[in-house]
């Protein structure tokens, strides 16, 4: 299990989140918001609908719709190199 | 951009992407850890970009709502099976001719609904199957000649040749439209609709190209499918109308047409159209599942669903006006003085908005890269309207067209070319739509008044320098020509400006009094203005003819001939240019007769009504966090900065008020005389519009006193004054039935309780003048009146 200890919400404002709808739908979009359901706002967003692929611009995506949400391992290794590093320079 | 990054990562997932995002990349699942964190949020809380505005939230698409995700669009079987390579109809009974006329008339339609009923290109032209196809063909591999495009495949003549070169005469026009768009002058959105779905409209072929196409096409019908009369006549419509892009001036430059033919051809085709009883859409049937909503499933989109427009059968009705408008606006070339230009414009689209495209050209075809119709720079046009207004016969133009007085002549062209931006800033205000022609008066009024007061003092500088004209009638005050013309410049969009907030009905009935009152103190401004620079021409006039009876008292000699060499120059070119200028003054002596007229006719209403407490010139709505001032000062917030002249504060509006109205005791018995005042100032407007009609009708005698420089607008001014003429009659007759309505309760003095007031336009009347008509309390009709 990857550890997301480190990962907070304002660490994904601007990132990719890959978000599966169903089975065939699936979307990729900047996180521009979330509120506290879990409902996200994603910018620049590409479908991915049976193979299909186009671009929708700003979407809003309820949670209740969501079958998964995931973020590149990148990401969350980049994120703990940064606090960590932003931590070790205060102690 | 996270969406070209993503558009590969998407193509290259699997379905259950558990670990790879397709590029190498790890993904992680973090939708537990998501749940916790937000879960952990007050409920009010949205955690968001620094940078984002919830607001724009609100345009975002909500994906697994059926209103509002187009991948929820649900096709039916034809629309899901429908194969573009597929000669649909059968060949035997004449159906694929059937199908492929329908499919041709549905586009022609699909372009006016579009273009002239304002709606979207994916409800319309988009939807059509062919369209999409071939365009995402040509998007996938955008090649520089039609030669090198994959077309359709069908082995059908019909469809491949015929129907395909239709959808690419479509195109290139929706290409066209989208450049005009883009040259400026129209808006997306509030004009237009331009969404192309991210298709390339093909951007390498040239027009020419797709004329040929066509036109092989119609030899074809015409050689082959002699039945085909009326997609023939569709064809050939088309061709005629991708002429069009020949009179865009950003499209072809040097060699912009002037010549109207080709679209006095396209009018009688649209005729036989019109006329050959094809308004009925239902008369062809089209291949099942050709014209399909699947276009915003599929593409690029950014938009809610929508259903498909149908075409109601008017559309070949509307395309004659689209032309007859386009037409009227590229008629602006016969124009050759900066007077009928400015009138044209002002008049083109006054009483009804011209059609999108019209709006456009017109801008285009006029304002051109360093000239005004390829006739006259910018500073020449500019000059001209000084000229033709209050410049000729005056010193300063003496030594303006001087060229030998090189400094002062220099320095004083110079100033005057600041002048040139100010004035083509007001000619690309003038075609835009009604909402953005009277939000331009805002920048308009703040550059023009700053202009004035730089022009009153250049001006004042050069009377020091002895470049001077005076008005001896008038106490030998300084005419200064070039501030006068901009006064009157500025006088009038700001009477333009208040009036043409009735026709956007953007003022309640309560707010009437002060709009009116305040658009009749700048009649009176203008009018003295007018007087000042009448009073010059006339002295001016009367100079020259005296000037012969000083030549007679000269003696012989080099000095007599250079004064008979003089008075020639004045006779000949100064004289009549000042007649002509004084019937210029005469015209808008009377534009200031009828606004203060019908302006004062209004208030003379609405002082009526507050003498009855039925309305007042301030809202009801004022709270304890606004005032009746800061309201009246908001609405007049445009004119704040103004300078001269000086704008009534909101307390001099409301003493005037009170000094209109009528009072106890007796207060029914000096409705009469009210009304008297009132019908004096309407018959005095009536006077004035009759004289002007008969000019505009007349055709411009020349023993006419006024000059309106329509000639080439007539029909749209002679429309525009007559709606004036028939508000004179309507204010006129208002006043009775306010007088009746008034009387039915003699006892009472106090009508608030039994009357609401509303402003209503008048039909056939000017949207400037909208009647003060009284409702029963509690009754208001629920639908606004649209404008006539």
């Amino acid at each position: 299990m990857t550890d997301l200890s480190a990962v907070k919400l304002h660490d994904l404002l601007g990132e990719a989140l890959y978000i599966d709808l169903n089975e065939k739908r699936s979307l990729v979009g900047k996180l521009i918001a979330i509120d506290c359901k879990a409902n996200v706002l994603l910018d620049e967003v590409v479908e991915s609908n049976d193979g299909h692929v186009r671009k929708m611009g700003l979407v809003s995506v309820p949670f209740v719709a969501v079958r998964s949400v995931k973020i590149s391992n990148d990401l969350i290794n980049h994120t703990k190199l940064m606090k960590f590093n932003i931590s070790s320079q205060y102690v | 951009m996270v969406v070209e990054k993503s558009i590969g990562e998407l193509a290259n997932l699997t379905l259950d992407h558990q670990v790879d995002s397709g590029n190498g990349e790890q993904l992680v699942d973090i939708t537990e850890h998501l749940r916790r964190l937000t879960a952990a949020l007050k409920p009010e809380t949205v955690v968001k970009e620094a940078t984002f505005n919830l607001f724009e939230g609100t345009y975002a698409l909500e994906v697994c709502n059926v209103k509002l995700d187009t991948s929820l669009i649900e096709l039916n079987a034809d629309e899901l099976d429908f194969d573009c390579n597929f000669p649909y109809g059968d060949p035997t009974t004449g159906q694929r001719l059937e199908y492929v006329t329908a499919v041709c008339d549905r586009l022609c339609r699909s372009l006016m609904n579009w273009l002239h009923d304002y709606q979207t290109l994916p409800t319309t032209v988009l939807s059509c199957r062919y369209v999409e196809y071939l365009m995402e063909l040509y998007t996938a591999n955008p090649v520089s000649s039609l030669q090198l495009c994959q077309g359709l495949f069908t082995h059908d003549p019909l469809y491949d040749r015929v129907l395909g070169n239709f959808v690419i005469g479509v195109c290139s026009f929706i290409k066209f439209t989208s450049k005009v768009l883009k040259d400026g002058g129209v808006y997306e959105e509030e004009d237009l609709n331009c969404n192309v779905m991210n298709l390339d409209m093909l951007s390498g072929v040239s027009t020419e190209e797709v004329i040929d196409a066509l036109r092989s096409s119609l030899r074809l019908l015409i050689e082959s499918y002699p039945e085909s009369q009326h997609l023939q006549r569709l064809t050939d419509l088309l061709i005629h109308m991708l002429h069009l892009p020949k009179y865009h001036y950003p499209s072809c430059q040097d060699t912009v047409l002037s010549d109207l033919t080709p679209l006095y051809e396209t009018l009688d085709i649209v005729e036989s159209l019109v006329e050959n009883g094809k308004g009925n859409t239902a008369q062809y049937s089209y291949p099942p599942g050709c014209f399909s909503k699947g276009i915003q499933k599929r593409r690029d989109n950014n938009f809610p669903p929508k259903d498909i427009y149908e075409p109601k059968g008017d559309e070949y009705t509307s395309l004659d006006e689209f032309m007859k408008d386009i037409i009227a606006a590229l008629s602006v070339k016969e124009c050759n003085t900066a007077f009928e230009i400015r009138q044209f414009v002002w008049f083109f689209n006054r009483l009804r908005q011209r059609t999108v495209m019209a709006r456009a050209l017109l801008q285009s075809y006029l304002i051109r890269e360093d000239s005004i119709l390829g006739k006259f720079s910018f500073d020449a046009f500019k000059n001209m309207h000084l000229y033709e207004f209050s410049l000729a016969g005056t010193t300063l133009y003496d030594v303006i067209s001087n060229k030998d007085q090189t400094k002062s002549h220099e320095s004083i062209a110079e100033a005057l070319n600041e002048l040139s931006y100010c004035l083509l800033r007001w000619y690309q205000n003038m075609p835009q739509n009604a909402c953005r022609h009277r939000q331009g008066f805002n920048r308009l009024l703040l550059d023009w008044d700053s202009v004035q007061a730089q022009f009153e003092q250049y001006e004042s500088h050069w009377q020091s320098m002895g470049i001077e004209d005076r008005i001896t009638n008038m106490g030998d005050i300084p005419l200064m020509p070039v501030s006068t013309w901009i006064y009157t410049t500025k006088l009038l969009m700001m009477i333009e400006f208040s009036l043409e907030g009735f026709h956007l009905e953007v003022y309640k009935p309560w707010e009437s009094f002060t709009q009116y009152w305040f658009c009749y103190y700048l009649s009176s401004h203008l009018e003295s203005n007018l007087k000042r620079l009448h009073e010059f021409l006339m002295q001016k006039m009367s100079y020259i003819s005296n000037y012969n009876k000083k030549i007679k008292k000269l003696k012989a000699g080099e000095k007599k001939e250079k004064a008979k060499s003089h008075y020639k120059h004045l006779t000949d070119v100064v004289l009549p240019q000042l007649k002509i200028n004084e019937k210029t003054v005469n015209y808008y002596f009377m534009m200031c007769t009828i606004v203060k007229s019908l302006s004062l006719a209004q208030v003379f209403q609405f002082a009526l009504l507050k003498s009855f407490n039925i309305i007042d010139a301030r809202t009801s709505a004022s709270t304890r966090f606004s005032s009746d001032k800061f309201i009246h000062d908001l609405r007049f917030k445009t004119f704040s900065s103004i300078g001269i002249p000086e704008v009534p504060t909101f307390e001099q509006f409301q003493k005037s008020l009170k000094d209109f109205l009528i009072e106890s005791p007796s207060i029914h018995s000096k409705i009469p005389k009210l009304l008297s005042f009132m019908n004096t100032e309407l018959e005095n407007a009536k006077i004035a519009l009759n004289s002007v009609i008969k000019t505009i009708e007349t055709g411009e005698a020349g023993d006419s006193p006024v000059a309106t420089g329509t000639k080439h607008v007539r029909e749209s001014a002679l429309l525009w004054f007559k709606s004036m003429l028939n508000s004179a009659v309507a204010l006129s007759v208002n006043g009775s039935v306010l007088k009746t309505k008034l009387s039915e309760n003699l006892k009472l003095h106090d009508l608030h309780d039994v009357y609401d007031v509303e402003l209503k336009f008048t039909p056939n009347g000017s949207y400037y003048f909208p009647l003060l008509t009284l409702l029963p309390k509690h009754r208001k009709s629920s639908s606004q009146h649209a404008p006539p």
